[in-house]
Order: structure tokens, then sequence, then C-alpha cells
């Protein structure tokens, strides 16, 4: 961008000299482009403008801008792929660090299964490497465009990363510019001298867990190594669809007790229409034209195995009246670059396979978890969260009671016992949901909470005056202690967990 | 101000796209390739713009909020930031091809209505206003005289001046790329095609000004060559460049009416190909999908089909090919604005070319569109490749 657009203060001159004029900009388009993200609009209502914006390429340069920061007292926010990251955007003004250009693959260790990039890689980027290598990333749901370092160091706002660190366990290694400029390597990282990295801990307390659910709060991660685990021989998609949730169930419980199928899923139409559909209309439109219920099934194994499974999945999709729709329909890409990234890990063996998310697609969402012969009595509990909220009127008239029956997502935990059941209602349009985070979030997040699904009420984030819902007062304590001492002048993405001091 | 919901066929300015604007959720897809469809991540990103400026507002998610923003009156559409985030959008159309697919979404769509409102606003950008003085007196974008247009012709090749099959050739063809238009003819005729040219009836047909936010011009132009065509009682006008080829084919986008048909050259030529005699040619070839003639018009299969037709050639795809095929970086009135970004653009696809094949590389990349053509010959030296239409590629070819 030519530095003439610029518009030259102190703070914009200053991180010129650092950076060059080409990755320093503080103009109107910038800081308005820079101002939205996937869950601001759920949860400012509206936009937060930085002041200036950077795009660092080293740990150095990053490294440079956190103590100018620091010493002049100004705000820092990072900016990952705006998606999966809450408050990724500015809160208070100052300087957001757009980590695009750190997403250089520095090495990947095929006989190890070690990959090692810096935090600003997309998944995109990094998979397409590791595919060529037969090998992938455990990572859960998320889109390819998300960067490495955010989502593993940060997860989803799941159970199984919020309490036994399912994704930031994949973690062996990590570089970290802490608030005053330090450089922290934690993991295999830390042993400068040791050039294989095999181990996320090392010898005795350290802070592996720092840069956890912190959303940059304590430091910007700028390099990590992740474990990757080998592809099986082959591995397909195979998208089954039904008319009838009684049919899919029982064909999933088929499923399982056959063994087959390293990843698999079932969603409603609705999962499909919140994701393709732009409004209640369109929603409709899409169930109508789609087949009820989908599920999506990944053959893994050697060659014969997958020929084998595919002929099971075919004869139990054919006795419960299935359909075989892959590639049918364009929306499938997603499916399948859902399935390359997720299903190969999140429901395969090498993890748990329970997963929940708030859908960030558009539509209104309700979550509960129950066992999966109870469906009926979390599918009660979910549809009254989630259609009898006033934003979406009286589910008993009118379009919805007509027409949108909500849907279902039914994760099963290892074993089957447990299934979370995630409702997805229809496409709705992007103002009235804005208003409807007021009551639908906390109502989902307090229900998460009581149920043990979740730690706290924020994604393990808290806010003034709720500090003691949902977690535990000692952790408060440390971190706050840890903060105090890291970033006095809390500049580090002031006003998500702790409140700005100055001002 | 704001609208409501606004069905998809029925927007007719940004306003209508507010809604839509909302719903764009910065999943950021819209920037990179599926990674099962990614060779390599040097050729994993997809937005030229984005690639090279980095900024969020040089990407479709950027821009989106930039029209939210218009539309709220929040910002200044006259400054140059604001003019340069935007009119560097080559309207390659990457992001919609994703983003319609994930969340049907159609960025493309409300960025060009972005273009139309801030070139409403007097945000012209000089160097597509010297287009318009240009049509103005000489009938053509490329400031030449008009009575140049067809000088290329050679004296003993008489073209009718009036038949019921016509060839519009187009203004870059005419002053830039005459050889493609010369091909043409060649290739017309030795499949016994007879068909006219207009001559010095036949103006800019003012597509670059739809692409860059100035559509009343581009409808005045349009306009014109269509009420002369409507006159002539023609039935088929026969396109060889797919800028043309596209405002032609939707003149009731524009409230125009068209009287005849039209017909891209590749979509004529690929049905015929028994009729024509092929001697051996020994090349590898790659192609290179025009954004205007493969995202926009969908026409990927025949130019692949004609290539492959050719004994003796190899043709080999790039990574990013067919729908997800990356701008060479020439559209949107991009090349006339913004030169140095277009050729920059340029070498990144070049770059591409000399890696297919597992890194053997093509000597020869093979488009469709003069514009591509033209803009790709500007760096093409450097990469030690051959830059030619396929129209050039039959008629080297025949026997």
């Amino acid at each position: 961008m030519p530095e003439m657009l610029n518009y030259p203060n102190l703070v914009y001159e200053r991180l010129r000299d650092i950076l060059g004029s080409k990755y320093v900009s503080n103009t109107p388009c910038t800081l308005v482009a820079y101002a939205a993200q996937a869950h601001a609009s759920l949860f400012f209502g509206k936009e937060r403008l930085s002041e200036t914006v950077v795009t660092p390429s080293t740990t150095a340069e990053i490294q440079n801008i956190i103590t100018f920061a620091q010493r002049n007292k100004i705000p820092v926010a990072i900016y990952s792929s705006a998606v999966f990251a809450y408050w990724s955007i500015s809160k208070h003004g100052g300087i957001i660090i757009d980590m695009k250009r750190m997403n250089k693959i520095m090495n990947v260790d095929e006989e190890n299964c070690l990959a090692t990039s810096q935090a600003g890689c997309p998944l995109q980027r990094l998979t397409a490497e590791l595919l060529k290598k037969k090998l992938f990333l455990n990572q859960g749901g998320a889109p390819s465009s998300c960067l490495v370092g955010s989502r593993f160091t940060y997860g989803n706002v799941n159970k199984a990363s919020g309490r036994i660190g399912w994704e930031y366990r994949n973690m062996v290694g990590w570089e970290m510019v802490l608030p005053d400029g330090t450089i922290l390597r934690n993991g295999s990282r830390a042993n400068a001298y040791e050039t294989e990295q095999f181990w996320a801990h090392g010898p005795g307390p350290d802070l592996w867990l720092l840069p956890r659910y912190a959303m940059g709060q304590f430091g910007v991660v700028t390099e990590i190594t992740i474990r990757c685990h080998t592809l099986d021989e082959e591995i397909k998609p195979l998208w089954v669809s039904f008319n009838d949730i009684e049919d899919a169930q029982n064909a999933y419980i088929e499923f399982v007790h056959a063994e087959i199928c390293t990843g698999s899923s079932l969603y409603s139409t609705f999962k499909t229409a919140g994701y393709a559909a732009d409004t209640t209309e369109s929603a409709y439109r899409i169930t109508r034209m789609f087949p009820e219920i989908h599920m999506v099934l990944t053959l893994q194994g050697t060659s014969r195995r997958v020929v084998w499974e595919e002929k099971r999945v075919r004869e139990i999709a054919k006795k419960y009246n299935g359909r075989i729709i892959t590639d049918k329909f364009p929306p499938f890409q997603v499916a399948f670059d859902s399935q390359l990234s997720m299903a190969a890990s999140i429901y395969s063996e090498y993890t748990v396979k329970y997963f929940t998310t708030i859908g960030s697609g558009g539509p209104g969402t309700g979550l509960s978890i129950g066992a999966l012969d109870d469906i009926e009595a979390a599918y009660k509990f979910v549809k009254r969260l989630n259609m009898e909220q006033e934003w979406q009127g009286n589910p008993n008239k009118g379009f919805y009671a007509d027409t949108c029956a909500p849907g279902l997502i039914v994760y099963p935990s290892e074993g089957g016992h447990y299934a979370l059941i995630e409702c997805m209602g229809p496409g709705i349009d992007q103002p009235a949901l804005r208003k409807a985070n007021s009551s639908v979030v906390p109502a989902v997040f307090s229900f998460r909470v009581e149920t043990g699904l979740q730690a706290d009420m924020h994604g393990g984030q808290t806010v003034p005056g709720r500090r003691d819902y949902g977690l535990w007062p000692t952790y408060i304590e440390l971190i706050t202690k840890f903060h105090e001492i890291l970033d006095p002048n809390n500049i580090m993405h002031p006003g998500t967990l702790f409140p700005p001091m100055f001002r | 101000m704001p609208k409501e919901y606004i069905w998809p066929r029925m927007r007719t300015c940004l306003e209508d796209y507010y809604e839509m604007l909302l719903r764009c959720n910065k999943c950021s897809l819209c920037k990179h390739l599926w990674p099962a469809n990614t060779y390599s991540w040097k050729f994993g990103y997809q937005c030229p713009s984005g690639e090279e400026f980095i900024f969020e507002q040089y990407y479709s998610t950027g821009r989106l909020e930039m029209a939210i923003a218009a539309i709220e009156e929040r910002l200044d559409m006259k400054v140059d930031d604001f003019l340069h985030a935007l009119f560097t959008c080559t309207a390659c159309g990457s992001c919609e091809a994703t983003a319609e697919m994930v969340c049907t979404l159609t960025p493309l769509r409300a960025i060009e209505e972005l273009k139309i409102k801030a070139v409403e606003k007097g945000g012209l950008l000089p160097e597509h206003a010297k287009l318009m003085e240009s049509c103005k007196v000489n009938h053509n974008i490329y400031n030449q005289p008009h009575e140049l247009r067809f000088a290329w012709l050679p004296k003993n090749m008489n073209v009718s001046r009036k038949a019921s099959v016509m060839y519009f050739v187009g203004d870059t063809i005419c002053y830039r790329r005459p050889e493609i238009a010369l091909a043409t003819i060649k290739l017309l005729r030795r499949l016994g095609i007879e068909f006219g040219i207009l001559g010095e009836r036949e103006h800019s047909c003012g597509e670059v000004f739809f692409r860059t936010g100035n559509v009343e011009f581009g409808r005045k132009l349009l306009k014109e060559n269509l009420e002369y065509l409507n006159s002539l009682n023609v039935k088929t006008v026969i396109f060889s460049d797919p800028h043309c080829y596209r405002v032609f084919s939707e003149v009731d986008k524009y409230n125009l009416n068209r009287s005849f048909e039209c017909v891209f050259i590749s979509e004529l030529i690929e049905p015929l190909l028994q009729k024509l005699q092929f001697k051996r040619l020994e090349k590898r070839l790659t192609y290179h999908d025009p954004c205007q003639l493969g995202r926009a018009l969908g026409i990927y299969e025949p130019p692949r089909n004609i290539l492959k037709s050719i004994p003796g050639v190899e043709l080999v795809e790039m990574p990013r090919s067919r729908r997800l095929s990356f701008c060479c970086g020439a559209g949107g009135g991009v090349i006339f604005a913004y030169p140095e970004f277009a050729a920059r653009t340029a070498r990144r696809r070049l770059e591409e070319v000399t890696d297919v094949a597992d890194g053997a590389g093509a000597k020869t990349v093979v488009t469709h569109c003069p514009l591509c053509k033209d803009n790709l010959l500007r760096v093409a030296s450097d990469f030690n490749v051959e830059v030619k239409d396929i129209m050039e590629v039959v008629l080297e070819a025949l026997t």
C-alpha cells in the first residue's frame, strides 16, 4: 500500500520504523476492516476501532512492537483468522497485530510426526503440506482458514478442549513474546540444545498453560510445534442421508456396534441450512430440497478395509432407508474439507469422540448433552431453549411451527453412552441474532456450566461482576497474580479478562 | 439506509445487500483453497489484492465491512485509501466462488455495487476517467484513433461488413492483440463459416466500465453497439474476447434488448473439430482460465477439449485451475489504474506455470482472453514462458 495513504502520527511513525511502511496502516478503511469479526457482532453489538494495524513476519518484529507498546502503554490485540478466537479485535483502540505474515512452515519432521510453523500459518497451508506426507493435524471442527497459533493455543469452546486440553495437548512446544518483550520458549523448545522435540512438559513446573484461553492477554504466541498423526493407507468420506431421525439413529447405533467408520457425525438438514441459507425462507427451501438428516462418515484404514467398510455402510444405510449422496451437491465440498481436518482427527481413535460448539454460522443454536438412549429429553430442552425465545416468536404458531421444526446434531461420546445434541433453528437475520444473544448465549452457557460441559460462562473468560461464575476462586487469584507480574500496565488485549487499568 | 432482506436476484443497489453483508462471519475461507485442493502452500491463496497488500480491506472480508460502513455513512468514499482498497479488486470472483457455496454470500456482486456507489459519490479514479474520455472521442479505451481500429487487417483479406453472422472483435484485440483476431478469422474461414465484421461501426463494448462502477457509461456504449447490430438483422455474433462476450450475454441485466444470439469462439469450434486437420504439435501446454470466461460464464471445458484434440499436445493443469483458477491480475480495470500491481499478480501466476507437472514446468501458457495474454506477456520474458491465445495454437496446429 502506498505510504501516502497513511495518516502519520507518532505511533504510526515508530511502528513504520520497526516494520517498514508497507506493513503498517492506520487508514480509516483499515480500521473499519479490522473492526469486525465473527463473534464481535454477537458480543459487542457494534464495531470497535483500533488505531493502527501492523503485520509483522518475525518473532523479533513482534518483540519490538510489544516492547514499544509496553513502554508507551498502548493496548495491543492479536488478530488471527477472525473466527474461532473470541475478541480478536481491539476493544480499547491501540495496535492490532495481524498474524497473516507469520505464516511460514519451519519444519515437518516426518519421522517423528511433528510440524513446526509460525503461529499465523493457516490450517489449510499446514494441512496441505502434511497430507503430502500422509500426516494430519489433530484438531476440531475448524475452518481450514483458522490459524494454527490461535487454534491450538485457544482451541474451541468445548469440553474436550476446555476440560482436558484435547487440542492443546497436541502441542509439544511453543515460543511466545511476553507482555514485557521477553521471549519465552516452553515444552520441548525450552531446551535450546535439544534438536528433537517430543514432550510438552519439561522437568518441574513451567508456564506451559500460559497462552491457553488467554487470547493474547499473556503475550503473543509466535511459533508452535505440533504433533501430527499418520493417515491410514486410504481415507474416504461418505455422506448418507435419511428422511427420518429414527432411521438415522438406528443406523448410527449399528455403525457403532459394527465398529466401522473412524469419523462419524449426524447432522440435521438445518446444519446444512444454517451454513448455506441466508434467510429463514431459503433455509426452508434447502430443507425441502435436501434430505432431512445427514450422516457424515469417514472410512479409514487399509484399502481392503475401506472397501469392506463402504460395503457395510451401504448395507446398513439401505436397511434404514438411507441414501449415499456423497458429491451430489456443491456444499459437500465444505463437508469434505471439514471431514478431512475434523473427522480424521476428532472422531478417530486418537481423540475423544464428543465435541461441542456454538454455531457461528448464523443460526441460533442450542446445545445439550444426554444419554444416547434419552435423546428425547435433551432434545426437548434444546428445542425449548432454541425455539421459545421471544425473538423467534412462538414455535407453535406461524412460519416456524408450520415449516421449520428444529434440527438435531448428535455427537456420540466414546462407546456411544452419551451424546451431545446440537439443535439449530433455521437461518435467521443477523440483526435479530445480535439482539437475541443477550438472552440466548447466557442461557446456553449457564446450562453448559451447570451440566459440567464447560468450565465457566465465557469459554475460559470471565468479566467483572461474574468472576465467581464457573471459575474456581484459586484459579482467578492465580491468573490475576500472573497477569500483574507479566503485564503491569495491562496492555495486552485489555477489557476481555482483565479490565483496562488506564484511560 | 439499511433495508430489510431482499431476495438475491432482486438486489439492485448496495443497500439491498446490507443484510447479506452482516452475515459474513469472517471465516476467511474465501482467502484460501481447501486443503484437498491445495497442491502446494505456495499456491494456496486465492485473492490477488489480498496477497499483495496483506491488510484485511484488500480481501473481500474487509471490503464487505467497508460496504457496511459506506451504507451507514461512516466512511468517506472519496479518499485515496478507500478507492485504493476498492479498485485494486480485480473482480476475479474467486471469493464469490467459495462464499456462495459455503454460506450463500455474493461478495463480488456487493463489491461491484460498492464501486458503483463510490463512482456516484465522486470517486471515479482519474485513470478510469481517462478511459471514458478516450471512448467519447475515439470509441475505444486505449486512446487510439478510431480509424486504426482495423488497421491490422491485411488489405488482401476481404471481410464483409454485413452478414448474418458477425464477429465482434473488441478493443483489446483490435488495439493490443490483433494476432488473436487474425487467427480467429483464418480459423473461421477454414471452417467455412461466412461472417462479417462491423468495421468502423464497432465501438468499445463498455465492459471495463461495468467492472469499475461506471455502469451508466458502459450501458451507453453497449446500447450503441446493440442498436447497430439489431438494425443489421444479425442472427449470430461471435466473440473471441470474454469481456465483450460477457456484457453482450448479460444485456437483460442492463435493461437492453438483443435480437441475435451470442456465441463464444471456442464453443463454436469445439463441435466442429472433426472438420479440422491438425499436424503434430510437440508441446507441453498449460491452460490459464480467464476469470471472465471461467467463473463468470462457466466455460471451462471447450478450450481444454480443443487443446486435447491437437496431436502431440500435452495439456498439464496448474494447481489452481477451472473454478479455483488464479487471476492474471488485469481484470476489474486494475491494469489501467494499477499496472504495477497487475504485473506483480501476473508474476505470481507465471510462477505457477513454471511449477506445473511436478515442478517440470510448462514452456507455454495458453489463455483465451486478450487482456490476460497482454498482462501475462508483460512479465513472461522473465520466466522464459511463451504466452499464447488458444486461437493462435489452433492455427499453428492446422495443416
